[in-house]
């Protein structure tokens, strides 16, 4: 299990995955791979909540990337529910605030 | 605070968030705001990233002296970071962003590195490895 994911909770709208803490080249690779196993799972949706995730880089970036086109193969989608400012900031830069899917809320991120 | 800080980590992505504290810090008392503070950390980690992805191949014991210098002009300051790292050593013009339309994993960094700080500069470094200097003023 990736040192960044606090509880996964699979429901009937999907899987939810709450997050914290920093997501560089350290962490990326054991997140992806957790991550990748989720999405093996085929679910609706795959909500990620990113309130309380204090800085992510673009290994972070590339990896929800990767995650998101996994899940379009099978009809999921990759919802994002309140990233944090510096997440929020790093999705501007790379211009991939309108790519992902995002809410505010997970109730909202249900209805995505 | 106008002394130079020159840290030598290797390069092992554990130790990315040594630099991210100590840049955050310097950065802080120069007076940036926090999201330039926020972008200048990401751009260093960034280029940290790639020395280890691409300038070591991976390998985790290689050193890389990174230094913060505050760059004192009274009516705008600023910071100077170098990263002097000892690995391949690449054509500075065949360093480039690629096109953010095509979203893919990978390939960012030097995007992010280009779009925060005011200047980026790479050189061969003497004898080996690669100069990385970039250049962040405060904005008033």
């Amino acid at each position: 299990m990736s040192d960044v994911i606090r509880e996964v909770v699979k429901n009937e709208h999907g899987t939810v995955v709450d997050l914290a803490g920093e997501i560089d080249l350290h962490q990326s690779p054991a997140l992806h791979q957790a991550l990748a196993e989720l999405c093996d799972e085929s679910p609706k949706r795959l909500i990620l909540k990113l309130a309380e995730v204090k800085y992510i880089d673009s290994s972070g970036i590339g990896s929800l990337v990767d995650i998101f086109r996994r899940l379009k193969r099978t009809d999921g989608n990759l919802v994002l529910v309140s990233p944090s400012e510096r997440v929020s900031s790093v999705l501007e830069i790379t211009r991939l605030d309108k790519f992902f899917p995002i809410a505010t809320s997970e109730e909202e991120a249900c209805q995505l | 605070m106008n002394q130079r800080d020159t840290i030598r980590i290797r390069s092992q992505p554990s130790e990315l968030a040594t630099v991210r504290r100590c840049l955050e810090d310097t950065a802080c008392e120069i007076g940036f705001s926090a999201a330039d503070v926020s972008g200048i950390i990401l751009a260093v980690d960034e280029a940290l990233a790639n020395v280890i992805r691409h300038g070591y191949g991976g390998a985790c014991d290689e050193p890389i002296d990174v230094a913060f210098a505050p760059i004192a002009q009274a009516d705008s300051p600023g910071i100077e970071i170098t990263i002097r790292d000892f690995g391949k050593q690449v054509d500075p013009t065949t360093i480039e962003g690629r096109p953010l339309e095509d979203v893919r994993p990978g390939g960012l960094g030097v995007h992010i590195i280009r779009s925060v700080m005011d200047k980026v500069d790479y050189e061969p470094a003497e004898g080996d490895g690669m100069l990385l200097t970039m250049k962040k003023m405060v904005q008033r």
